[in-house]
C-alpha cells in the first residue's frame, strides 16, 4: 500500500467568479522511504500540490488517500489533527518564532498535540541535537544564522516523526555551503527511513533526490526515478 | 493542547510586548480604579450620614406638613400648606405612645443685643424640646412649661450666639431684641457642634407659642418631634391615627397619600438615604459602563494590531497542526489576561486612592471611615473578565479563521 495515493486530483481557485485551475488530474503514488522532488517554474501548481498533500489545502476534484484512509473530503479541524501528527513543514523562509528560543520553536508542534513538557523537552533536544544544533537549545532564533535556523525548521519537523517531511525550497534562501549541510541532513533523514517530498525548482536541489516528478501548468508532465546524481555522493 | 500550555503560550506573547501591554490595558485601570474609588467614598458618605442619624436614636419621628399628594418625606416646604398646629401637638400629648413631644417653628432672622447684631436661627420649642435631642444648658435654665403657656419673651441662647453678643459677659437676666421684641436670656446651651451640616450653636430657642404671636404671627407649626416609647413603628401609626382624627379626613384605610401632614421615623429615614444612595449607584455604574466599554474598544483595536502583526506566526501554528478553537483560544485568553491584569491594577489602584481620600477628607469632616468596597473590588474581576471576553472575541475570530497558506505568505 502507498503511503500517499492521488486519484486524478483537481485543484481550482475561485475569486470574483473566475476560476482559476492550479491542477488537474494528477494522479500519483508516493511510498514510504521515498525521496521525492516536485519541480516546475514558478506558477506550475507544485506549491499547490504539496498543500494539497501537506493537509493544508482542500482538493476540489478527485480523491487522496493517506495511508489507505480517505482524506478527500476532510474538515478543517480534521486537516488540521493530520499536520500535527503526520506531517511536518520546512519553508523557505524558516517561519520561526523570532523572539522565542531555539527550544521553543523547536517544541511547538508537540504543544498542540498536548505532549507533557518534560517529554517536549527530551524529544525537542533530540531533534535538535539530530542536526548538530544540540549546543544551542537556549539561543534566540533571530540570533542564529540562516544556515542554522533552517536546520532548527528541520528540527521543528522531524521532532513530532511524523510520517512526511515536506520541504518548500528549503536551500533557495541559503548561500551555498548552508545549503548543501542542509541538503545533507535531508539525505541523513532519508537514509533513517524518511519519507521527504522536496519542493523546489532549481534541478541542482532536485537532484538530490531518487525521484523527481515535474509539474507544468498543474499537470504531472514527467516522473523519473533515473537522474545522475544520487544521493551516494554524499557518503563519501 | 494543554490548558497550562495554553496559557504559557497566551502570557508570552504579551510578556514579549511588556509596554504595548501595559499602555494596552490603561483604559481598564483607570475605569476600574475609578469605580472602586467612587464607591469608596459613596459608601464613606452614606455611612456619614447614617451614623449622624442613628445618634439621633431610632426611636425619633418626626411630624410634618404634606401636600398629601406623594408619599416621599422632604424639607418642608413654603408651597406646603401649613397644617400642623398646637392642637395636634395636645392631641398627640394624651396618646400614651410618646414620652416627649415638642412643636417647632423655626426661622431665620437677627437678634441684637445694643449695637451688636447677628443673624441666627430662632427656634420656637416647648419646653420638652431638650429633653428629646439631649441637648444640655450649661448656665441658666431651659423654659417651662409655664412659660410656654403664659407666652414668656425668654430666650435661651446658642454658645457662639451668647458669645458674640455678650463677649465674656454672663448674659442670663439681659435681654436681647429679635424682630424690635425685648427677650430675657434665661440660659445659654453648652457647644452642642452640628447636626446635619446646620451648626446648633448658632441657635436661640424661644417658646413656640411666643414665637407664633410675636414674632411670626401664626398659627401653625413648621414641624413636630417625638420620642416614642417601645416600637417606633406602632408609634408611628398611633401618630397617624390621632392626627387623622384632629383633622377629620376620612381615610379608614389609612392611604399616606390622603393625609395632609407625613410621620415618619428614624428608618424611614435610612430608607430614603439608601435610596439616594442606590442613585447614585446607578450613575456611578452608568459612569464605569462607559470607560470600561472605551477601555474595551481600545483592547480590541491593539489585539486586532497584534493578529495582523502575527500573521505569519498564526499561520506557522497552524501548519504545525493548530486548531481553530486553539488559535481562538489563544487570543481570547491574551486579551482576557490583559483585562485581568488591568483589573489586578486598577483595583489595587482603586483601594490606595479610596484609603489616601479617605484619610484626606478624614482630616477636615470628622467621623468620615475609610471603606474598602469589596463589593466594587469583585465586580472590577468580573467587569474586566467579561470585558476581555467580549472585546476579544472579535479579533480572536479573525485571528482563528485566517488560512494558513495566506497567512504563512503574508509579508
Amino acid at each position: 500500500m502507498a503511503l500517499i495515493e492521488l486519484r486524478n486530483v483537481g485543484k481550482q481557485y475561485e475569486n470574483d467568479g473566475v476560476v482559476t485551475p492550479a491542477l488537474s488530474g494528477v494522479t500519483l503514488n508516493i511510498n514510504e522511504g521515498e525521496f521525492v522532488s516536485l519541480m516546475g517554474p514558478s506558477g506550475s501548481g507544485k506549491s499547490t500540490l504539496m498543500h494539497v498533500l501537506g493537509f493544508l489545502d482542500h482538493l476540489t476534484e478527485g480523491e487522496y488517500f493517506f495511508k489507505g484512509e480517505d482524506v478527500s473530503r476532510l474538515e478543517k479541524d480534521a486537516l488540521a489533527m493530520h499536520r500535527r501528527k503526520d506531517v511536518g513543514f520546512v519553508f523557505q523562509f524558516f517561519n520561526l518564532l523570532a523572539k522565542s528560543s531555539v527550544l521553543e520553536n523547536v517544541m511547538l508542534p508537540l504543544v498542540y498535540s498536548g505532549i507533557p513538557k518534560k517529554e517536549r523537552i527530551k524529544l525537542a533536544t533530540k531533534a535538535l541535537e539530530s542536526v548538530g544544533l544540540g549546543h544551542r537549545l537556549e539561543h534566540l532564533s533571530n540570533q542564529l544564522s540562516g544556515g542554522e535556523r533552517q536546520r532548527v525548521a528541520i528540527a521543528r519537523a522531524i521532532v513530532h516523526d511524523p510520517a512526511v517531511i515536506f520541504a518548500d525550497e528549503p536551500t533557495g534562501n541559503l548561500d551555498t555551503k548552508s545549503g548543501e549541510a542542509v541538503l545533507k541532513i535531508f539525505h541523513d533523514l532519508h537514509k533513517e527511513g524518511h519519507t521527504i517530498i522536496m519542493v523546489t525548482h532549481e534541478l541542482e536541489a532536485a537532484e538530490n533526490a531518487e525521484r523527481i516528478i515535474k509539474i507544468r501548468d498543474g499537470k504531472v508532465v514527467s516522473d523519473s526515478k533515473d537522474h545522475t546524481r544520487r544521493f551516494g555522493e554524499y557518503n563519501k | 493542547m494543554r490548558l497550562a500550555d495554553l496559557i504559557i503560550t497566551s502570557s508570552e506573547s504579551l510578556r514579549r510586548n511588556k509596554s504595548r501591554s501595559l499602555l494596552t490595558i490603561l483604559g481598564v485601570v483607570i475605569g476600574i480604579a475609578a469605580v472602586i474609588l467612587m464607591l469608596a467614598i459613596g459608601q464613606s458618605a452614606e455611612g456619614y450620614i447614617l451614623n449622624q442619624v442613628a445618634d439621633l436614636g431610632s426611636d425619633l419621628i418626626f411630624v410634618e406638613p404634606s401636600s398629601g399628594e406623594s408619599a416621599e418625606s422632604g424639607p418642608p416646604s413654603p408651597y406646603i400648606e401649613q397644617t400642623l398646629t398646637l392642637d395636634d401637638v395636645e392631641a398627640l400629648e394624651k396618646n400614651d405612645y410618646f414620652f416627649a413631644i415638642s412643636p417647632v417653628l423655626a426661622t431665620s432672622t437677627a437678634v441684637s443685643r445694643g449695637e451688636v447684631s447677628k443673624f441666627v436661627q430662632v427656634y420656637g420649642v416647648d419646653e420638652n424640646y431638650t429633653e428629646i435631642f439631649s441637648q444640655e444648658v450649661q448656665t441658666g435654665r431651659f423654659f417651662e412649661a409655664s412659660d410656654t403657656d403664659s407666652f414668656a419673651r425668654v430666650a435661651v441662647l446658642g454658645k457662639s450666639v451668647a458669645e458674640d453678643l455678650f463677649g465674656d459677659q454672663d448674659p442670663i437676666g439681659r435681654e436681647i431684641k429679635i424682630k424690635k421684641i425685648s427677650f430675657r436670656v434665661i440660659g445659654v446651651f453648652g457647644p452642642l457642634g452640628s447636626q446635619f451640616f446646620q451648626n446648633l450653636d448658632e441657635r436661640v430657642s424661644i417658646p413656640v407659642t411666643t414665637a407664633q404671636r410675636d414674632i411670626l404671627g401664626v398659627d401653625y407649626v413648621s414641624y413636630i418631634v417625638a420620642r416614642a416609647k417601645g416600637d417606633p413603628d406602632i408609634a408611628k401609626e398611633e401618630a397617624q391615627f390621632t392626627l387623622r382624627q384632629t383633622h377629620e379626613l376620612d381615610n379608614p384605610n389609612g392611604d399616606t397619600s390622603k393625609d395632609d401632614f407625613l410621620v415618619s421615623t428614624q428608618s424611614d429615614a435610612v430608607e430614603i438615604i439608601g435610596a439616594v444612595g442606590n442613585v447614585l449607584s446607578i450613575l456611578l455604574a452608568s459612569i464605569a459602563a462607559i470607560s470600561l466599554l472605551v477601555g474595551g474598544i481600545g483592547i480590541m483595536n491593539i489585539m486586532l494590531v497584534s493578529v495582523t502583526e502575527r500573521t505569519k506566526e498564526i499561520g506557522l501554528r497552524k501548519a504545525v497542526g493548530a486548531t481553530y478553537k486553539e488559535i481562538l483560544n489563544q487570543f481570547l485568553v491574551e486579551a482576557v489576561m490583559l483585562t485581568i491584569l488591568g483589573g489586578l491594577i486598577g483595583v489595587i489602584l482603586g483601594i490606595l486612592t479610596s484609603l489616601g481620600s479617605a484619610f484626606l477628607i478624614g482630616y477636615f469632616v470628622d467621623g468620615w471611615d475609610p471603606n474598602v468596597p469589596l463589593n466594587g473590588v469583585i465586580l472590577g474581576f468580573v467587569v474586566s473578565t467579561v470585558v476581555g471576553l467580549t472585546f476579544g472575541i472579535y479579533p480572536a475570530r479573525h485571528a482563528a479563521k485566517l488560512d494558513p497558506i495566506e497567512a504563512l505568505r503574508y509579508e
